[in-house]
Formats: C-alpha cells, sequence, structure tokens
C-alpha cells in the first residue's frame, strides 16, 4: 500500500464547507422558484416571472464574472501548482460568489433591469469580496452592499413598479421601497395575514415569502449551517418591541397582529435569516453573535421609526459587520465566562425596547393606519 | 447536553464504527518477534540492559528507563537476537530489542504482595513502581508517579470509556479481565487514602456494565460508583471525566482536584502484580479500519504492526495511511513495520483524507466543539497577527491538544495545530515574565 502521512486528528468530519453553501444555496433557490411562479401568476405583463427569473441568472452570472476576472492571473502567475485551468475553475467556484449574486437579485425589487441587478452583484462581489482578499476575508456583506448600491444609483429602476397601475391598485405597494411613508399605513384591514404568509404583496423579490422563509429558517439551523441564536434575537427583539410601541399607542388587542406585520414587512425576516447570519462578516462566539444580533436590531429600529428609511435592516447590518471585530474583543476569554456578554446582552434588548416603547408613547395610530404625533 | 445559550461547549456523537470489532471474541496471536525500546520515551537511552544473545523469560528485566531506575520487562519468552533501531510507534526510529519468542510462556515470577491489610504503604507504592505499568490511555506516563505525589486525593476514577471511535480492546477484553481491577483497588485506597472510586463507562456498552454490575455484588466492601455516560466524544477525556465526577476543574494535572484517573487496563495490570506477580506482557490490540477482517488481537506488547495487519487479511485499498492508536488521537506512520508499544491500542488503516484547506469563514464551529472553552478561530487570528496579549486574552494555554477543533473545521483547517503553536508561544512568554 502506498502510504501517506497527515496531521492529526486522522479522522475529519464529513461536512465541508463547499456542502454548507450548496445547501444555504439550494435555499435561496427555494425562494427564486417561488418568486418566478409568483410572478408568473399574478405579475403583470412587465413584471412577470420571465424578468424574476433573468433577474436573478443576471446577478449569479455578473457576480461570478468578478471571479473569472479576479482570478483571472492564476493562469500565468509563475507560482500556480498543477493544471492551470483546473485552479482556475477551483478558484473561481470555491469563492461561492454565485450565492452572493442570486441575494443580490433577491434582494432587488423586480423593477430593477436585469442588467442594474447584475451591475449591483459585481459590484458587491468584486469591490467589497475579492479586493478585501476573497472570500472569508471580507467585512462586509457583499450582498447587502449590492442591495445599497442598487438603491443609491439605480433607485428610478427600484421604484419603477410604483407607478405601475396594476400594482397599485393592490393597495399594498410596500416594504423595501416605500421611502417616505416608513412602513407606516401598511397595517390596516387590507393586508390579511394570509397574504402575509404566502407573500402575496409586492417587495423585493425574495423577502415577501414569509412561510417558505422559516421553512428555510429552520432548515438552516438545524443543520447547524446558521446559528439559530441571530434570527430568533433579531427578530424576537424586534417583534417585542413593536408590541411595546402598539401598546403605547393604544392598540388594544390588535397590537399582537400588528406588531407581527409591521415585523413581517420590509425585509426583517430576510435579513435575519439570510443576510444576517452571513459567519464571514459575524462574530464567531454565540454570545458574541447574540450582542450582534440585538444590535443589529437596535439600529433597524431606530432607522425605521426615526428616520423613515426603506433601508433599515440593509444598513443595520452593515454597521454590526463594521463592529464585528470589536464584539469579538469584548467576547474574549473563555466562552463560559460570561460576565461582560451577559451584560451587553441586557442592555441592548432593554434599549431595542425602550425605543419602541418611547415612539409608541410619543405617537398615536390614525384609522389608515399611519402614525401621527 | 444541557442546553446554552452563551457557553459554546457541547460534546457530539462521532460515528464509532465500532461494529468492526465490537461483537467478535478477540483471538490471540504469538509473533515471532517482538520489538521493545531501549530508549525512554524522551529518548535516552535504557541503563542496566541486557546484552545480544542473552535469554529471556516474560517477566524478565531488560533494562531501567534513567532517572528513576522505572523498569522495562520482556512480554514473551526467548532470546534477544539483536539491538536495532527500527520505526516504533510514536513515529521515531529507535534502537529496540529484537527477542525471538519461543513461544514457551515460560514466566519469571515477582513476588505477590500480601493482603491489603498487611502490606504497607511503602510496599505497595514499591511494588507499583516495579510492576513497570505505565498509562494505558496512551501518554505512556509511569503510573506510581500519579500515587506518590504526597498530594490529598478523594476519588479514584477509573476510565473504561474508550471513546475513540474505531477501538473496542476495553470493551471486549477489559470487561473480562475487570476483576483485577476490585483486585487493584483496595491497595490503591490504602496507599492514597481516597474515599470513593468511579466507574466510568458508557451507557451502550454492555458488557462493561455487566463487569461492573458482578464485580460490585462480589465486593461489596469496596466503594465504586458507577457513572454511565452517554455516547458522545470527548467523554473519555480525563479532564471531562473529573469534572462529572468531582465537579472540579483544573489546571494541569487531575491531583488538582483531588482525582487521579487511569485507564481500566491500568487498573487491571496493576491488580495482576499486585496479586499474582506477574508484569505486564499482553495488550488486546484493535487491528481495524479499510482491512479485510477486522479484529482484536490479544498479543505480547511490542509485536510489529505488519504482522497484525497480515493477521487481519491485510490491506484492502491502494494508498491510504497507517495509524497507531485511535483515528483521534492516533498518530500516522510511515511505515507499516513499525514496532507498537505497551500502550498502544489500535492499529489502523484509513483512506487518506487528502482535503484542500479552505479559508476560515468564521463559522465558529470550533468554538462550539472546544472541551476547554476555548475559542479555537480567534486564538488562530491573534497567532495570523502576531498579537500576544490578545492570545493571553483568550487563554490559549489551557488548549488541552485534543484536536476537536481541526476534526469539525468544515474548511479542513488544521485548527489545533495553530491554536497548540500559540500555546507554545502564551507558555514561552509566560515562562520569560517570571
Ligand atoms: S485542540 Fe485545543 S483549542 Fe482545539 S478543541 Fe481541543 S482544547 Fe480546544
Ligand atoms: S471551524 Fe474552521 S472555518 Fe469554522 S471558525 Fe473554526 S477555523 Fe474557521
Amino acid at each position: 500500500m502506498e502510504t501517506v502521512i497527515e496531521t492529526a486528528p486522522q479522522l475529519r468530519t464529513k461536512v465541508s464547507l463547499t456542502q454548507k453553501m450548496f445547501e444555504f444555496f439550494g435555499c435561496l433557490v427555494a425562494l427564486w422558484i417561488y418568486a418566478i411562479v409568483f410572478y408568473s401568476i399574478k405579475g403583470t405583463a412587465e413584471y412577470n416571472g420571465l424578468n424574476a427569473f433573468v433577474n436573478g441568472l443576471a446577478g449569479i452570472l455578473f457576480a461570478d464574472f468578478a471571479d473569472v476576472l479576479y482570478h483571472l492571473p492564476v493562469l500565468w502567475k509563475k507560482d500556480t501548482v498543477g493544471n492551470r485551468w483546473k485552479e482556475y475553475g477551483y478558484r473561481i467556484l470555491h469563492s461561492y460568489s454565485f450565492v452572493t449574486g442570486l441575494l443580490v437579485a433577491l434582494l432587488c425589487t423586480i423593477s430593477l433591469p436585469w442588467w442594474q441587478v447584475g451591475i449591483s452583484a459585481f459590484v458587491g462581489t468584486f469591490f467589497f469580496k475579492l479586493l478585501f482578499g476573497g472570500f472569508g476575508h471580507n467585512i462586509f456583506n457583499p450582498a447587502i452592499i449590492g442591495r445599497i448600491f442598487a438603491q443609491l444609483v439605480f433607485s428610478s429602476g427600484m421604484n419603477a413598479y410604483k407607478s405601475d397601475s396594476a400594482f397599485v391598485e393592490t393597495g399594498a405597494s410596500l416594504t423595501a421601497s416605500n421611502g417616505t411613508s416608513g412602513f407606516q399605513g401598511l397595517i390596516g384591514s387590507h393586508f390579511d395575514f394570509g397574504k402575509v404568509f404566502l407573500g402575496a404583496y409586492y417587495g423585493a423579490l425574495g423577502e415577501t415569502y414569509l412561510l417558505l422563509l422559516l421553512v428555510i429558517c429552520v432548515y438552516l439551523c438545524v443543520r447547524e449551517i446558521i446559528d439559530w441564536r441571530v434570527p430568533v434575537f433579531y427578530i424576537g427583539s424586534l417583534y417585542l418591541a413593536f408590541l411595546l410601541m402598539f401598546f403605547a399607542m393604544k392598540d388594544g388587542t390588535y397590537a399582537f397582529a400588528d406588531a407581527f406585520k409591521y415585523t413581517a414587512i420590509g425585509g426583517i425576516f430576510f435579513g435575519g435569516i439570510l443576510c444576517l447570519t452571513d459567519p464571514v462578516t459575524s462574530p464567531t462566539a454565540r454570545s458574541g453573535r447574540i450582542i450582534f444580533a440585538l444590535g443589529s436590531a437596535f439600529i433597524t429600529i431606530l432607522l425605521r421609526l426615526f428616520t423613515a428609511s426603506p433601508e433599515g435592516v440593509a444598513y443595520s447590518i452593515l454597521i454590526m459587520n463594521f463592529l464585528t471585530p470589536l464584539i469579538d474583543k469584548v467576547v474574549k476569554g473563555r466562552t463560559r465566562n460570561n460576565l461582560v456578554p451577559t451584560i451587553v446582552v441586557c442592555v441592548l434588548f432593554l434599549a431595542v425596547l425602550a425605543v419602541g416603547l418611547t415612539f409608541g408613547l410619543q405617537h398615536t395610530i390614525q384609522a389608515d393606519g399611519r402614525f401621527a404625533a | 447536553m444541557a442546553f446554552h445559550l452563551f457557553r459554546s461547549y457541547e460534546a457530539t456523537h462521532i460515528p464509532g464504527h465500532k461494529e468492526q470489532t465490537a461483537d467478535a471474541p478477540y483471538v490471540t496471536y504469538a509473533p515471532e518477534y517482538v520489538y521493545i525500546p531501549a530508549f525512554d520515551g524522551r529518548g535516552n537511552p535504557l541503563n542496566n540492559t541486557l546484552k545480544v544473545g542473552d535469554a529471556v523469560e516474560k517477566g524478565s528485566l531488560l533494562g531501567t528507563r534513567a532517572p528513576d531506575d522505572f523498569p522495562i520487562y520482556s512480554s514473551v519468552s526467548g532470546t534477544i537476537e539483536a539491538i536495532e533501531p527500527i520505526l516504533t510507534a510514536g513515529g521515531r526510529t529507535q534502537k529496540v530489542f529484537c527477542i525471538h519468542n519461543d513461544k514457551k510462556d515460560e514466566w519469571t515470577l515477582a513476588k505477590p504482595l500480601p493482603s491489603w491489610e498487611e502490606a504497607t504503604n511503602e510496599q505497595i507504592l514499591a511494588a507499583m513502581k516495579s510492576s513497570g505499568v505505565i498509562g494505558m490511555g496512551g501518554a505512556g506516563f509511569p503510573t506510581y508517579r500519579k500515587y506518590n505525589s504526597g498530594k490529598p486525593v478523594d476519588v479514584l476514577i477509573i476510565n473504561a470509556i474508550e471513546c475513540e471511535p474505531f477501538l473496542t480492546t476495553d470493551y471486549v477484553y477489559g470487561a473480562e479481565m475487570a476483576e483485577y481491577v476490585w483486585k487493584a483497588l483496595p491497595y490503591l485506597l490504602k496507599v492514597t487514602g481516597a474515599k470513593r472510586v468511579a466507574f466510568c463507562t458508557k451507557k451502550d456498552k454492555p458488557a462493561l456494565l455487566e463487569a461492573y454490575r458482578v464485580n460490585h455484588e462480589k465486593y461489596p466492601d469496596i466503594p465504586v460508583e458507577l457513572y454511565a455516560t452517554a455516547d458522545k466524544y470527548p467523554m473519555g477525556y480525563e479532564r471531562n471525566l473529573v469534572t462529572l465526577v468531582t465537579k472540579k476543574e483544573y489546571m494541569n494535572i487531575p491531583i488538582e482536584a483531588q482525582a487521579i484517573v487511569d485507564n481500566i487496563y491500568t487498573f487491571i495490570l496493576l491488580g495482576r502484580y499486585f496479586t499474582e506477580g506477574k508484569t505486564p506482557d499482553l495488550r488486546c490490540i484493535t487491528v481495524a479500519g479499510e482491512v479485510k477482517e477486522p479484529k482484536n488481537v490479544l498479543t505480547p506488547y511490542g509485536v510489529a504492526a505488519d504482522d497484525l495487519i497480515a493477521l487481519a487479511g491485510g490491506e484492502t485499498i491502494e494508498k491510504g495511511k497507517y495509524i497507531n492508536g485511535g483515528p483521534l488521537n492516533g498518530n500516522c506512520l510511515a511505515s507499516s513495520h513499525f514496532a507498537t508499544l505497551m500502550q498502544s491500542n489500535g492499529v489502523l488503516v484509513m483512506k487518506a483524507n487528502a482535503f484542500r484547506a479552505e479559508p476560515c469563514w468564521h463559522c465558529g464551529d470550533c468554538c462550539k466543539q472546544c472541551p476547554m472553552d476555548l475559542q479555537p478561530v480567534q486564538i488562530q487570528m491573534a497567532l495570523k497577527r502576531n498579537d500576544l496579549e490578545r492570545m493571553k486574552a483568550l487563554h490559549a494555554e489551557r488548549c488541552c491538544g485534543c484536536g476537536l477543533c481541526s476534526f469539525v473545521c468544515p474548511a479542513r483547517i488544521d485548527v489545533s495545530r495553530n491554536v497548540q503553536e500559540a500555546k507554545a508561544k502564551v507558555l514561552m512568554a509566560m515562562k520569560e515574565g517570571k
């Protein structure tokens, strides 16, 4: 027998990073397929299932095109070992940019033309992932960068569907791009639970299908691809804060339902389950992840309630990405010594609730669902 | 395992692959030659050695280790044919006694101890040393040294967990010989002053549970408690057992928590020496993995691994690795012709992993597994920046080298090696600081 020598331990787990990435990608594809079906049935002539399909494909291809460019030197650099083309292919595949690309497409609205989706995906991947050193070295979530880029540069495309009469008639043109009103007026009676769960309203391509998102969340947590602490603490604390807010607005028993709807729209679930959980840009310790999720919740609720910005979730994720090394510092030492993390978690949790409560005390809710001071 | 919101450590189930050898009876095997190192663990030559051509019996003194005259005995009867270097299980090529086995099994017996009531503490300690018994869990540290530290001892822990995948020697042979444990215990309780004994095994090992029941009924005066743990890894870690039994943590060695931990087979060998005067000779070794007929072999220690693999029908793969010990703590050898040691409990043939490492994606899986509650990924990052303060803040010096972080890492990074490098740096800095 030909003998090989390897470092201990000789036995390694079967689960590889590639497998985890493909499982995650599979979940995104499920959302994508749902979107294609949804827009095929409910879409308009201008924004239909084909658009959803092409947008997703453009995201994937443009993001991978960034890798194709970036890794070109492998083909002639002297220190490349083995077959050059094989190595080139390996680097492109193992940069996992297709995940980023599809995420960008799912984060954008259907009215964004495919080439704009593609450029956003390319910018996020090339400038904020590859130039930072490639997969595993990026500080910011490249998909969120792509999303924000699209909002800033292609805002007319992002918002175009709102002027389409077919969409306006449904009475619920909302979420991601509902700039000026800041998600208010969305909790009236026209907006029922069935719609919320099945995602039968128009928002970003992949963010509205709550039921499917919840199934994906459970799957990813059980397979330990994402840490359940992040979505649970992020979404949970936001829900509790909104609940307090509606109670303070004397919304009565409707508070539970309204708070739920208010949480369900605007990408909180999508962001909390699929973007905030990206391991590369989040802390590694469990306590650190809880701090991370609560910090993000705090920024989200501030932006949503006080600045009427539709990008609350995305900006909060970026800011927390930036703070990740700091959180890692706070959770120093051994993971059984939890005094500092516990204090930070409690403070942040109370802060999130306090924001909701303060806003609720200062405003009342009107019949059309809008808030008045 | 308990639910932890913050704390990372969780033991996990690792596929045991024990079915290969767990249910079959062991076979006995008498090799033509055995190879016993003429060096101690640190590479210094033995003193007072026998010469080429000398006749030996089982239990003949071959030589003594340098600092404390710790004896090394022959495991077969026959003649020393050569003293020459071969590869030993530790990975070093060392001079060994090549002893030709005449298969007559003749013994040079030592004088057994009187009954435990009559034996004095000095007698017992002297017997532990002259027994030549070393830790059978893998470290190969002379056992008597744990007992003459002079520190107070509260509990003796018998480690019969055997949580390494593939290995089943304690399960098939340890259970059969378990009565010797109970024969050794009165002496050991007397010499240490310990008040209780913990017998630790896994819930899914009926043979060992049964051995405990039978012997506990037979010797009701000896205070042995049963601790049956779940089939998780690494339950058999000394640290985990000490924490399980004493609810205490320690920094370096278990005696700090007033506990002494030894493998069940160590106790068996001691019991055998105390009552019958027989020095260690036989060792049950699991031969498994990619071999035709995996089996447990009861054989004199010092047998060459290729003999065992041939006995198991040979390898079934073209390219792979030879491992001494279990797949998690064992080491790879450059050839199958290596001498097993007294503490070797397995010889495995495995396929190569041939992984290509990817960048760390900060998944934190390594933190989740670390039995010392460290954050291997953070230590690794600090090591890359050469940030000594941060390595200290992360307690890199506490790593026990279990290798679990490397085991779980989906990116196939040798995390544990990096952590141990950081540990070495921190320890060095601590020494210089003093
Ligand atoms: S090798 Fe060290 S750092 Fe890694 S899991 Fe074991 S104790 Fe923790
Ligand atoms: S398990 Fe591997 S990839 Fe994950 S954080 Fe640890 S070192 Fe990084």
